[in-house]
Protein backbone atom coordinates (compact mmCIF):
# COMPACT_ATOMS: atom_id res chain seq x y z
CA UNK A 1 0.00 0.00 0.00
CA UNK A 2 1.63 3.45 -0.64
CA UNK A 3 1.18 6.30 1.50
CA UNK A 4 -1.93 7.98 -0.86
CA UNK A 5 -3.73 5.05 -0.09
CA UNK A 6 -3.18 5.30 3.40
CA UNK A 7 -4.19 9.25 3.45
CA UNK A 8 -7.58 8.33 1.08
CA UNK A 9 -8.21 5.87 4.26
CA UNK A 10 -7.52 8.03 7.20
CA UNK A 11 -9.85 10.29 5.19
CA UNK A 12 -12.52 8.20 4.81
CA UNK A 13 -13.21 7.79 8.85
CA UNK A 14 -15.58 9.57 11.02
CA UNK A 15 -14.05 10.44 13.88
CA UNK A 16 -17.42 11.39 15.31
CA UNK A 17 -18.76 6.95 15.42
CA UNK A 18 -15.31 6.19 17.05
CA UNK A 19 -16.63 6.50 20.44
CA UNK A 20 -19.55 7.82 22.09
CA UNK A 21 -19.27 10.37 25.37
CA UNK A 22 -20.93 10.41 28.38
CA UNK A 23 -21.19 13.80 28.78
CA UNK A 24 -22.14 13.82 32.04
CA UNK A 25 -19.16 11.81 33.21
CA UNK A 26 -16.83 14.00 31.28
CA UNK A 27 -17.95 17.36 33.38
CA UNK A 28 -17.80 15.95 36.58
CA UNK A 29 -14.58 14.06 35.91
CA UNK A 30 -12.81 17.61 34.45
CA UNK A 31 -14.43 19.33 37.48
CA UNK A 32 -12.93 17.14 39.86
CA UNK A 33 -9.60 16.35 38.61
CA UNK A 34 -9.53 20.35 38.20
CA UNK A 35 -10.32 20.87 41.77
CA UNK A 36 -8.37 17.91 43.28
CA UNK A 37 -5.36 19.46 41.59
CA UNK A 38 -5.14 23.25 42.72
CA UNK A 39 -6.45 21.97 46.18
CA UNK A 40 -3.14 19.77 46.73
CA UNK A 41 -0.69 22.33 45.84
CA UNK A 42 -2.99 24.82 47.57
CA UNK A 43 -2.86 22.53 50.83
CA UNK A 44 0.80 22.18 50.80
CA UNK A 45 1.38 25.85 50.39
CA UNK A 46 -1.40 27.24 52.84
CA UNK A 47 -0.28 24.10 55.65
CA UNK A 48 3.77 25.10 55.19
CA UNK A 49 2.57 28.84 55.15
CA UNK A 50 0.67 27.79 58.83
CA UNK A 51 3.19 25.83 60.52
CA UNK A 52 5.50 28.33 59.71
CA UNK A 53 3.37 31.29 60.56
CA UNK A 54 2.90 29.90 64.10
CA UNK A 55 6.05 28.72 64.74
CA UNK A 56 7.12 32.17 64.24
CA UNK A 57 4.54 33.92 66.47
CA UNK A 58 5.57 31.06 69.37
CA UNK A 59 8.81 31.62 68.63
CA UNK A 60 8.37 35.69 68.42
CA UNK A 61 6.49 35.52 71.91
CA UNK A 62 8.41 33.25 73.80
CA UNK A 63 11.39 36.37 72.54
CA UNK A 64 9.63 38.57 75.00
CA UNK A 65 10.11 36.96 78.04
CA UNK A 66 13.16 35.04 77.07
CA UNK A 67 14.80 37.23 74.53
CA UNK A 68 17.88 34.85 74.01
CA UNK A 69 19.08 34.85 70.54
CA UNK A 70 17.83 31.42 69.55
CA UNK A 71 14.07 32.37 69.88
CA UNK A 72 15.20 35.25 67.45
CA UNK A 73 17.11 33.08 65.04
CA UNK A 74 14.37 30.72 65.17
CA UNK A 75 11.52 32.84 64.26
CA UNK A 76 13.49 34.53 61.21
CA UNK A 77 14.29 31.03 59.83
CA UNK A 78 10.35 30.44 59.92
CA UNK A 79 9.23 33.99 58.74
CA UNK A 80 11.92 33.79 55.45
CA UNK A 81 9.88 29.96 54.85
CA UNK A 82 6.85 32.15 55.03
CA UNK A 83 7.99 34.65 52.42
CA UNK A 84 9.32 32.74 50.25
CA UNK A 85 6.78 30.04 49.86
CA UNK A 86 4.41 33.21 49.14
CA UNK A 87 6.45 34.59 46.75
CA UNK A 88 6.55 31.29 45.18
CA UNK A 89 2.94 30.87 45.26
CA UNK A 90 2.39 34.45 43.42
CA UNK A 91 4.37 33.28 40.92
CA UNK A 92 3.11 30.19 40.34
CA UNK A 93 -0.33 31.93 40.37
CA UNK A 94 0.54 34.12 37.58
CA UNK A 95 1.62 31.23 35.26
CA UNK A 96 -1.40 29.36 35.97
CA UNK A 97 -3.24 28.35 33.19
CA UNK A 98 -0.53 29.99 30.29
CA UNK A 99 0.34 27.29 27.21
CA UNK A 100 3.23 27.81 25.19
CA UNK A 101 2.94 27.93 21.12
CA UNK A 102 4.98 25.12 20.36
CA UNK A 103 5.76 21.54 21.71
CA UNK A 104 9.21 22.07 22.65
CA UNK A 105 8.32 25.71 24.14
CA UNK A 106 5.86 23.49 26.18
CA UNK A 107 8.27 20.72 27.33
CA UNK A 108 10.59 23.41 27.87
CA UNK A 109 8.38 25.29 30.36
CA UNK A 110 7.65 21.39 31.85
CA UNK A 111 11.63 20.65 32.54
CA UNK A 112 11.76 24.46 34.19
CA UNK A 113 8.89 23.31 36.25
CA UNK A 114 10.15 20.14 37.48
CA UNK A 115 13.63 21.94 37.70
CA UNK A 116 11.71 24.71 40.30
CA UNK A 117 10.50 21.71 42.06
CA UNK A 118 13.72 20.03 42.12
CA UNK A 119 15.58 23.43 43.94
CA UNK A 120 12.21 23.88 46.12
CA UNK A 121 13.65 20.07 47.03
CA UNK A 122 16.91 20.58 47.92
CA UNK A 123 15.91 24.15 49.58
CA UNK A 124 13.97 22.71 51.96
CA UNK A 125 16.76 20.38 53.07
CA UNK A 126 19.35 23.19 52.84
CA UNK A 127 17.57 25.83 53.86
CA UNK A 128 15.08 24.86 55.91
CA UNK A 129 15.79 21.15 56.97
CA UNK A 130 19.15 21.81 58.21
CA UNK A 131 19.64 25.19 59.37
CA UNK A 132 16.43 24.27 61.35
CA UNK A 133 18.00 20.74 63.00
CA UNK A 134 21.00 22.79 63.91
CA UNK A 135 19.06 25.50 65.63
CA UNK A 136 17.56 22.98 67.06
CA UNK A 137 20.54 20.92 68.62
CA UNK A 138 21.92 24.14 69.37
CA UNK A 139 19.33 25.23 71.84
CA UNK A 140 19.23 21.49 73.11
CA UNK A 141 22.78 21.86 73.88
CA UNK A 142 22.29 25.03 75.35
CA UNK A 143 19.60 23.95 77.93
CA UNK A 144 21.48 19.94 78.29
CA UNK A 145 18.68 17.94 76.80
CA UNK A 146 18.03 14.84 78.08
CA UNK A 147 19.24 11.81 75.79
CA UNK A 148 16.03 10.48 74.73
CA UNK A 149 14.93 13.88 73.55
CA UNK A 150 18.00 13.77 70.87
CA UNK A 151 17.02 10.69 70.01
CA UNK A 152 13.31 11.46 69.29
CA UNK A 153 14.21 14.99 67.57
CA UNK A 154 17.19 13.77 65.74
CA UNK A 155 14.93 10.66 64.64
CA UNK A 156 12.59 12.98 63.34
CA UNK A 157 14.71 15.96 61.58
CA UNK A 158 16.64 12.62 60.32
CA UNK A 159 13.23 10.92 58.71
CA UNK A 160 12.50 14.40 57.16
CA UNK A 161 15.31 14.66 55.60
CA UNK A 162 15.37 11.27 54.23
CA UNK A 163 11.70 11.37 53.13
CA UNK A 164 12.58 14.88 51.27
CA UNK A 165 15.45 13.14 49.34
CA UNK A 166 13.61 10.30 48.26
CA UNK A 167 11.32 12.19 47.07
CA UNK A 168 13.42 14.13 45.16
CA UNK A 169 15.21 11.18 43.87
CA UNK A 170 12.53 8.87 43.37
CA UNK A 171 9.80 11.05 41.84
CA UNK A 172 11.20 14.66 40.61
CA UNK A 173 14.60 13.90 39.05
CA UNK A 174 13.27 10.86 36.87
CA UNK A 175 10.65 13.03 35.75
CA UNK A 176 13.03 15.76 34.35
CA UNK A 177 15.18 13.04 32.97
CA UNK A 178 12.16 11.75 30.85
CA UNK A 179 11.03 15.24 29.53
CA UNK A 180 14.41 15.68 28.75
CA UNK A 181 14.37 12.19 26.96
CA UNK A 182 11.60 13.35 25.25
CA UNK A 183 12.66 16.62 24.16
CA UNK A 184 15.77 14.97 22.59
CA UNK A 185 14.28 13.09 20.87
CA UNK A 186 11.84 15.94 19.47
CA UNK A 187 15.18 17.48 17.93
CA UNK A 188 17.31 14.61 17.08
CA UNK A 189 17.99 13.84 13.30
CA UNK B 1 -13.78 35.07 31.70
CA UNK B 2 -16.50 33.44 33.88
CA UNK B 3 -17.47 29.58 34.95
CA UNK B 4 -19.84 29.38 32.47
CA UNK B 5 -18.72 31.16 29.61
CA UNK B 6 -15.64 28.66 29.87
CA UNK B 7 -17.77 25.81 30.33
CA UNK B 8 -19.82 26.92 26.85
CA UNK B 9 -16.69 27.13 24.93
CA UNK B 10 -16.04 23.35 26.46
CA UNK B 11 -19.04 22.11 24.82
CA UNK B 12 -18.52 24.19 21.77
CA UNK B 13 -14.85 22.82 21.56
CA UNK B 14 -15.86 19.34 22.32
CA UNK B 15 -18.66 19.48 19.86
CA UNK B 16 -17.03 20.79 17.06
CA UNK B 17 -13.24 19.29 17.27
CA UNK B 18 -14.34 15.73 18.74
CA UNK B 19 -12.97 13.93 15.88
CA UNK B 20 -9.79 15.15 16.13
CA UNK B 21 -9.22 14.20 20.21
CA UNK B 22 -10.64 10.71 19.07
CA UNK B 23 -7.56 10.34 17.00
CA UNK B 24 -4.96 11.26 19.80
CA UNK B 25 -6.57 9.30 22.35
CA UNK B 26 -6.75 6.17 19.87
CA UNK B 27 -3.12 7.04 18.50
CA UNK B 28 -1.97 6.94 21.97
CA UNK B 29 -4.03 4.69 24.25
CA UNK B 30 -4.46 0.91 23.79
CA UNK B 31 -7.21 -0.14 26.15
CA UNK B 32 -10.58 0.96 27.19
CA UNK B 33 -9.43 1.99 30.04
CA UNK B 34 -6.03 3.78 28.54
CA UNK B 35 -8.41 5.66 26.42
CA UNK B 36 -10.71 6.67 29.08
CA UNK B 37 -7.84 7.75 31.00
CA UNK B 38 -6.16 9.74 28.24
CA UNK B 39 -9.04 11.15 27.14
CA UNK B 40 -9.69 12.36 30.84
CA UNK B 41 -6.41 14.39 30.37
CA UNK B 42 -7.39 15.34 27.14
CA UNK B 43 -10.76 17.01 27.77
CA UNK B 44 -9.19 18.69 31.17
CA UNK B 45 -6.02 20.46 29.39
CA UNK B 46 -8.60 21.58 26.83
CA UNK B 47 -10.80 23.13 29.43
CA UNK B 48 -7.88 24.63 31.09
CA UNK B 49 -6.24 26.57 28.17
CA UNK B 50 -9.26 28.03 27.13
CA UNK B 51 -8.50 31.21 28.64
CA UNK B 52 -5.17 31.15 27.17
CA UNK B 53 -6.12 31.16 23.65
CA UNK B 54 -6.10 33.89 21.81
CA UNK B 55 -7.63 33.26 18.47
CA UNK B 56 -3.92 33.73 16.88
CA UNK B 57 -3.84 30.15 15.60
CA UNK B 58 -7.35 28.30 14.48
CA UNK B 59 -9.10 26.26 17.01
CA UNK B 60 -8.21 22.71 15.53
CA UNK B 61 -4.42 23.92 15.51
CA UNK B 62 -5.04 24.79 19.26
CA UNK B 63 -6.76 21.42 19.77
CA UNK B 64 -3.90 19.49 18.44
CA UNK B 65 -1.53 21.28 19.85
CA UNK B 66 -2.94 20.34 23.54
CA UNK B 67 -4.51 16.82 22.57
CA UNK B 68 -0.65 16.21 21.49
CA UNK B 69 1.37 17.47 24.21
CA UNK B 70 -1.00 15.84 26.69
CA UNK B 71 -0.78 12.46 25.11
CA UNK B 72 2.59 12.90 24.94
CA UNK B 73 3.33 13.43 28.75
CA UNK B 74 0.54 11.00 29.34
CA UNK B 75 2.34 8.36 27.66
CA UNK B 76 5.73 8.51 29.63
CA UNK B 77 3.88 8.37 32.63
CA UNK B 78 1.41 5.62 31.66
CA UNK B 79 4.88 3.51 30.78
CA UNK B 80 5.59 4.35 34.47
CA UNK B 81 2.15 3.17 35.67
CA UNK B 82 1.93 0.20 33.71
CA UNK B 83 5.06 -1.40 35.68
CA UNK B 84 2.55 -1.38 38.74
CA UNK B 85 -0.87 -1.52 38.83
CA UNK B 86 -4.01 -0.16 37.39
CA UNK B 87 -6.58 1.77 39.02
CA UNK B 88 -9.45 -0.40 40.39
CA UNK B 89 -11.46 2.13 41.68
CA UNK B 90 -12.36 3.96 38.05
CA UNK B 91 -15.65 6.37 38.02
CA UNK B 92 -18.15 6.21 35.04
CA UNK B 93 -16.55 5.44 31.55
CA UNK B 94 -16.29 8.48 29.48
CA UNK B 95 -15.99 7.14 26.43
CA UNK B 96 -17.63 4.24 24.39
CA UNK B 97 -16.27 2.60 21.67
CA UNK B 98 -17.81 1.78 18.78
CA UNK B 99 -15.05 -0.73 16.98
CA UNK B 100 -17.95 -1.94 14.93
CA UNK B 101 -18.27 1.02 13.11
CA UNK B 102 -14.34 1.21 12.07
CA UNK B 103 -12.84 0.49 8.65
CA UNK B 104 -10.46 -2.60 9.35
CA UNK B 105 -7.67 -1.02 7.10
CA UNK B 106 -8.11 2.00 9.31
CA UNK B 107 -7.71 0.19 12.44
CA UNK B 108 -4.52 -1.59 11.36
CA UNK B 109 -3.21 2.09 10.36
CA UNK B 110 -3.57 2.77 13.71
CA UNK B 111 -1.89 -0.29 14.91
CA UNK B 112 1.13 0.76 13.06
CA UNK B 113 1.14 4.72 14.33
CA UNK B 114 0.49 3.21 17.65
CA UNK B 115 4.13 1.19 17.38
CA UNK B 116 5.83 4.57 16.35
CA UNK B 117 7.91 6.41 19.20
CA UNK B 118 5.52 9.59 21.28
CA UNK B 119 6.81 12.25 18.97
CA UNK B 120 6.54 10.06 15.63
CA UNK B 121 3.24 9.42 16.18
CA UNK B 122 2.53 13.32 16.76
CA UNK B 123 3.80 13.66 13.37
CA UNK B 124 1.89 11.18 11.84
CA UNK B 125 -1.37 11.90 13.03
CA UNK B 126 -0.36 15.94 11.49
CA UNK B 127 0.51 14.74 8.31
CA UNK B 128 -2.52 12.56 7.72
CA UNK B 129 -4.53 15.30 8.71
CA UNK B 130 -2.88 17.40 6.01
CA UNK B 131 -1.35 20.14 7.97
CA UNK B 132 2.20 21.53 6.04
CA UNK B 133 5.47 21.24 7.07
CA UNK B 134 5.45 24.68 8.33
CA UNK B 135 2.09 24.18 10.57
CA UNK B 136 3.19 20.75 11.89
CA UNK B 137 7.18 23.08 12.73
CA UNK B 138 5.36 25.90 14.27
CA UNK B 139 3.36 23.02 16.18
CA UNK B 140 6.20 20.86 17.63
CA UNK B 141 8.99 23.89 18.29
CA UNK B 142 11.18 22.27 15.96
CA UNK B 143 12.78 22.98 12.15
CA UNK B 144 11.15 22.43 8.65
CA UNK B 145 14.06 20.74 7.67
CA UNK B 146 14.12 18.51 11.08
CA UNK B 147 10.00 17.86 10.06
CA UNK B 148 10.80 16.68 6.54
CA UNK B 149 13.63 14.20 7.67
CA UNK B 150 10.85 12.77 10.48
CA UNK B 151 8.66 12.76 7.75
CA UNK B 152 9.93 10.62 5.43
CA UNK B 153 11.18 8.00 7.58
CA UNK B 154 7.70 7.87 9.33
CA UNK B 155 6.35 7.17 5.67
CA UNK B 156 8.74 4.63 4.73
CA UNK B 157 8.63 3.23 7.66
CA UNK B 158 4.52 2.45 6.98
CA UNK B 159 4.60 2.11 3.55
CA UNK B 160 7.27 -1.29 4.50
CA UNK B 161 4.88 -2.57 6.92
CA UNK B 162 2.32 -2.55 4.62
CA UNK B 163 3.93 -4.98 2.45
CA UNK B 164 3.54 -7.38 4.85
CA UNK B 165 -0.56 -6.50 5.24
CA UNK B 166 -3.05 -7.67 3.06
CA UNK B 167 -6.83 -7.12 4.52
CA UNK B 168 -8.82 -5.55 1.93
CA UNK B 169 -6.10 -3.92 -0.08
Amino acid sequence: MDFEQMQKIWNEQKGETMYAINETALHNSVKKKKYAASRRINHVEISLILINSVCTTVLLFRAFSDTHFWNYLGAGLTLLTVVYILLSRHARKKTENTFDRSMLGELDQAIANTNAIVRFSRLMVLGYIIPLSIFIASKMIFLDAPLERWLTVGGLYFLAFLLVEWERRKMHIPRKENLMRMKRKLEEE
Amino acid sequence: MTVSEQRKIFDQWLQGHRALLFKVVRAYASDTEDQNDLFQEVSIQMYRSIPSFRGDAAISTWLYRIALNTAIKWSTKEKRRVAGHHQLDKVDHLLKTQEDQLDQRLVWLYGQIKQLNEIDRSLALLLLDGYSYREMSEMMGISESNIGVKIHRIKKELVNNSKKYTHGL
